[in-house]
């Protein structure tokens, strides 16, 4: 049998161990058994992983060839042989197991590395998708922003525009209350100009040289005396009026006579009229400051003395009204030197 | 050749039980009860159960529970020696079929863990691309 060559062969360096190695081998089962023994003693893995095994195989391959040895019944040494055969196999199989446990824990422990590492890509994944996430959102955040200022340069470029336009209304406006105030003032200067008239119209004022100028006849007066006839006073009451209304106007009094008579009384009589006038206003609360009065005499007269009607003429008291400033034309400047005599002295 | 060399030793084991029977007769010493030993068999049998022999190895389980019983009808009779032989070889019959069972066990669990290696790095070498 090409198998019990085999384990005879296998079995020799058995029966240096075994006690009984010059006992011939004849039986079957024994050789069998003996080189299942051998096999797992020359077996590393069952040496190193099933070693109380390995004794137990041995030790019962011993209890079968002492029973050999012995001659104890063949049925005996069979049934050891058997014990010893299934030992071995057992060896076998225990490192066989040991092997595959020993497998397990590793593959196990590599299966958590392998699951640990997925894990671990898995975090850095969602660790690179988070961050990419987060760049984004900055991104648009920095965007918005940018819109944001944008819209803010926006509002104050209309809120520019809005205050120019609104300063445009404002210069407008103002232009055109101007235009009013001017056109106001224009109205208001005019009417001042019409009073101004109607009141000189309404002292018979006629324009001279010198300015407007208010005539009061001899009729005005008593005949040869300075006392003013109710006429005449209302004459001065009618410029007293006007020098009210009109504070800047002044006014020189001036009295004149025709050439019938004593000079110096014509003269003094000339004086007494004008001063008349003069109290007369002042009496009405005219400042005095803003009246000169003056006699001339025979004078300056306006008509001839060689009638009635132009000596009538010459006995009078004139009113000169000053200009807005106050200033009065000097007398002189246009003399009636044609008319009568000329000025005296 | 296992199964033609366990048959082969039934046949012998049985040849040899008369002529034992028939030593017991003229024998003066008469072996103690193999109790001990049938109680460490049975023991290995039941072991061998709970390590699912009866799936991974049932051949050798089923041997072990043979002679487990043959031991006891042995024992039952008198013949204590062939009691003891048979409840010790159904002890390693036992043995072997749970160490197997065992040893199977782990293998396949070994091949199962190491597949799913295989299905975890395929998962990774998917998702890294």
């Amino acid at each position: 049998m090409k198998t019990w060559k085999l384990a005879a062969g296998l079995a020799l360096p058995a029966f240096a161990l075994g006690a009984c190695a010059v006992m011939p081998e004849h039986d079957s089962e024994l050789t069998d058994a003996r080189a299942a023994v051998v096999a797992a003693q020359n077996d590393p893995k069952v040496v190193e992983l099933a070693p109380t095994e390995l004794n137990q195989a041995v030790e019962a391959m011993h209890r079968a060839d002492r029973a050999w040895s012995d001659h104890r019944d063949v049925e005996y040494v069979h049934h050891l042989a058997y014990l010893a055969w299934t030992r071995a196999a057992i060896a076998q199989e225990t490192a066989r197991m040991k092997e595959a446990e020993a497998s397990v824990a590793s593959a196990t422990a590599e299966r958590d590395r392998v699951r640990l590492e997925a894990r671990t890509r898995e975090a850095q994944r969602a660790q690179a998708r988070a961050a990419s996430a987060e760049i984004s959102a900055q991104r648009a955040q920095a965007q918005a922003e940018v819109n944001r200022r944008q819209a803010i340069v926006a509002q104050q470029q209309a809120a520019g525009a809005t205050q120019a336009a609104q300063a445009a209304r404002s210069e407008a406006e103002q232009a055109q209350q101007q235009a009013a105030l001017a056109r106001a003032q224009a109205a208001n200067a005019n009417e001042h100009a019409q009073a101004l008239q109607a009141a000189l119209a309404e002292l018979q004022a006629r324009p001279t040289d010198r300015g407007m100028v208010v005539t009061m006849g001899d009729l005005l007066f008593d005949t040869g005396s300075a006392h003013l006839k109710p006429g005449g006073e209302r004459i001065v009451d009618n410029l007293a009026d006007f020098m009210r209304t009109y504070p800047q106007r002044r006014v020189a009094i001036e009295g004149f006579t025709d050439s019938v008579g004593n000079p110096g009384y014509n003269q003094d009589l000339s004086e007494r009229r004008a001063d008349a006038v003069r109290l007369a206003l002042i009496d009405r609360g005219i400042d005095p400051a803003r009246i000169v009065a003056r006699g001339y005499g025979e004078e300056y007269p306006v008509a001839s003395n060689g009638n009635v009607a132009g000596r009538q003429m010459n006995r009078r008291v004139e009113v000169v009204i000053s200009d807005v400033n106050g200033v009065i034309g000097s007398r002189g400047s246009a003399p009636l030197a044609n008319v009568g005599r000329g000025p005296r002295g | 050749m296992q199964s033609s060399a366990t048959t082969k030793r039934m046949l012998t084991l049985a040849a040899a039980g008369s002529l034992v029977l028939a030593a017991a007769g003229c024998a003066t010493v008469q072996p103690a009860a193999p109790t001990s030993q049938l109680a460490v068999a049975r023991a290995a049998v039941a072991d061998a159960r709970s390590a699912d022999a009866g799936t991974y190895d049932a051949a050798d389980l089923h041997n072990a529970q043979r002679k487990l019983d043959r031991a006891h009808d042995e024992m039952a009779q008198g013949d204590y020696a062939a009691a003891k032989n048979l409840a010790e070889e159904a002890e390693v019959d036992a043995r072997l079929a749970a160490t197997r069972a065992r040893s199977d066990k782990a293998t396949r669990a070994a091949t199962e863990v190491q597949a799913s290696i295989r299905a975890l790095q395929d998962e990774i070498t998917r998702n890294a691309q």
